[in-house]
């Protein structure tokens, strides 16, 4: 962080339209391994139990992470191990907090480890991920949703494309961190090896209250510019929305640094 | 070879053939007698041969026997015996033509009833091609007329590579056969027609038979390979599937799988102990395989949040049904399922 940091990073945080900040998320660069991490975590449950789930996770994930990249020489091996262990270790203390307190909780991870230009990340849920890379904009982690099943059915004719959008059923999970069995989770053992025009943007369903076009057009209108103003202007463009239902909104922007 | 020259090529020999013949033929008919005498149908053609050679030579007594046992009178209602002695006859005349020449030629000798090929090869030799043709010949006579003895040929490949050099008599009697291999190969494939004669020789023989020449290295496993030790004692576990240690510490090594919830360990107690110094292992329930009869399938399933098992790379953090050939890595162990009871068989099928 100090001498010649590797990556430039900006995080930000904003409740929208609602009450409560079920969003939690998290960044460290750790200059001496060559490493970083963005953790985003998107809650849900009733009372404050998304907050509470959120931060479980997020908490569950720097406990392990920090464990294993304060160490000396940490293994590769063991930082990759390291991924899903912090899910593990995330539902283990969902599951305890939901037994605690008798209350159903559970959130979304999103998990992203730099080493170098080489990125791994793990995804339960529907926290996307997006890459900006030769001016163009695509999503790299599954989503854990009933969106994309949505989807293919108006590709099969069976929904319009207005249906889809408002589907009951799109923001529907089809897994999560939730103390129980995790059905589904991203983590892909191949690296995804960054170019120094690449940028990375990771966010909370509260992101996708903009299309994909439109993220990837400011994306492309700012990509010469610092993270942080990559970020700003992806809220701005939400508040300017101001959609009475915007949802909890976390937004990483990531770029490789001395672009 | 020669042990399955059936008793009607012998008998041909016997009529046709010059005198210088019969010393290279005593050994080897002196060696077919026993397996000649199994063989009913033949004893049937040699009668009725005998009666159209008016009486070849015989070499062996227990063809003097047979001979007693089936009295010539009733010969005719041997139909079949009798159709052949007249193939046989009929195949006799050319066959035995060319060997006449042969012999008093010595050259080209073979070219009568071979191929081109076949008589470059053998143009070199000079006394030994004068008996091997005539040995030729008698099979090719043979051949049409008992289908079975050209099937037990491939018992014995072994000396169609050796005669290579072809320069003395005795590999050459060893090589008759082969031109009754020839033909169809001819005709099959002509390629290699100016191809080293011992090539040639090896191949011709495995085309006739239709015999494949890739079984021949298993064959020879078999054959050569040490019978193993009996390891342990067999037991009764009814298995569903196996687990074998394929990298990492404890490779080779084998579980074998049963139904009911079976613990990944390094413990004593650990249905499936994983003890072979890999101590990222956890000693007890580092993960679980379990199999249900219900859809008869395997499921591997983590054994608590600090125990990460990765099935084909991807961590395990859910019950996850195992597929045949599935690859498990616990730490630096790499192991693959192998499924046994699947939907094409459960113990529960046998009852």
């Amino acid at each position: 962080m100090l001498a010649t940091p590797a990556y430039d990073i900006a995080l930000i945080l904003d409740t929208g339209q609602r009450d409560t900040q079920e969003d939690a998320i998290a960044a460290r660069v750790f200059d001496s391994a060559g490493a970083g991490y963005v953790v985003i975590a998107d809650g849900m449950g009733g009372h404050d139990a998304g907050e509470v789930a959120s931060e479980l996770v997020i908490s569950a994930w720097r406990d392990m992470m920090d464990a294993q990249l304060d160490g000396p020489e940490p293994a590769e091996g063991d930082l990759l191990d390291a991924l899903p262990m912090a899910a593990m270790q995330a539902n283990a203390a969902v599951s305890g907090h939901s037994e605690d307190h008798g209350v159903k909780l559970g959130s979304t991870l999103l998990g992203m480890l730099m080493l170098g230009h080489r990125v791994f990340w793990i995804s339960i849920g529907d926290s996307p991920m997006y890459l900006f890379r030769d001016d163009h904009l695509s999503q790299i982690n599954e989503d854990h949703s009933m969106a994309p099943e949505i989807d293919a059915q108006v590709a099969q004719g069976i929904l319009t494309a207005d249906e889809a959008r408002v589907h009951p059923d799109r923001n529907r999970l089809t897994s999560v961190i939730m103390g129980s069995e995790i059905p589904k989770v991203d983590c892909p053992e191949t690296a995804l090896t960054l170019a120094p025009s690449d940028i990375l943007v990771l966010g909370s369903d509260g992101l996708q209250y903009l299309s994909d076009p439109e993220i990837g057009g400011l994306i492309r209108t700012n990509a010469q510019s610092p993270a942080r103003d990559i970020a700003d202007a992806l809220l701005q463009a939400l508040q300017a929305r101001n959609d009475p239902d915007q949802d909890n909104i976390s937004i990483a922007v990531v770029k490789p640094a001395g672009t | 070879m020669f042990k399955y020259k059936s008793p009607l090529s012998r008998l041909l020999e016997g009529a046709g053939k010059a005198k210088e013949e019969e010393t290279t033929e005593t050994e080897a008919v002196a060696e077919a007698q026993p397996e000649q005498a199994e063989q009913p149908q033949p004893i049937a053609d040699f009668n009725a041969l005998r009666q159209a050679l008016a009486g070849g030579n015989m070499a062996s007594d227990s063809y003097e026997e047979t001979e007693d046992l089936i009295p010539e009178e009733q010969m005719p209602e041997f139909s079949e015996a009798e159709k052949e002695a007249v193939v046989e006859a009929a195949e006799e005349q050319p066959a035995e033509e060319p060997a006449e020449p042969e012999a008093s030629s010595d050259d080209q000798v073979v070219t009568l009833h071979l191929t081109s090929a076949d008589a470059v090869e053998e143009d070199t030799m000079l006394a030994a091609v004068a008996e091997a043709a005539t040995d030729e010949a008698e099979d090719i006579a043979d051949a049409p007329a008992e289908p079975e003895v050209v099937a037990e040929i491939f018992e014995a490949p072994a000396p169609v590579a050796e005669p290579e050099e072809m320069t003395e008599p005795a590999p050459m009697a060893e090589l008759a056969p082969e031109p009754v291999a020839a033909e169809p190969e001819e005709a099959e494939a002509p390629a290699p027609a100016p191809a080293p004669a011992e090539d040639r020789r090896s191949r011709v023989k495995t085309t006739f038979l239709g015999f494949d020449r890739a079984d021949t290295h298993v064959q020879e496993l078999i054959e050569t390979a040490e019978p193993v030790a009996k390891t342990e004692s067999t037991q009764q576990v009814f298995p569903v599937g196996w687990l074998v240690v394929t990298s990492g510490p404890g490779r080779g090594a084998c579980v074998t799988l049963t139904e009911g919830l079976m613990q990944i360990g390094r413990n004593d107690d650990q249905a499936i102990q994983l003890d072979f110094g890999d101590t990222g292992i956890s000693r007890s329930n580092h993960a679980v395989i379990a199999y249900d009869p219900e859809d008869r399938k395997s499921y591997l399933g983590h054994g608590g949040k600090a125990n990460l098992v990765r099935l084909n790379g991807k961590p395990v953090l859910s019950t996850t049904p195992l597929s045949n050939g599935d690859l498990i890595r616990i730490s630096e162990t790499s192991i693959r399922f192998m499924a046994f009871c699947d939907d094409g068989f459960d113990w529960r099928d046998a009852d």
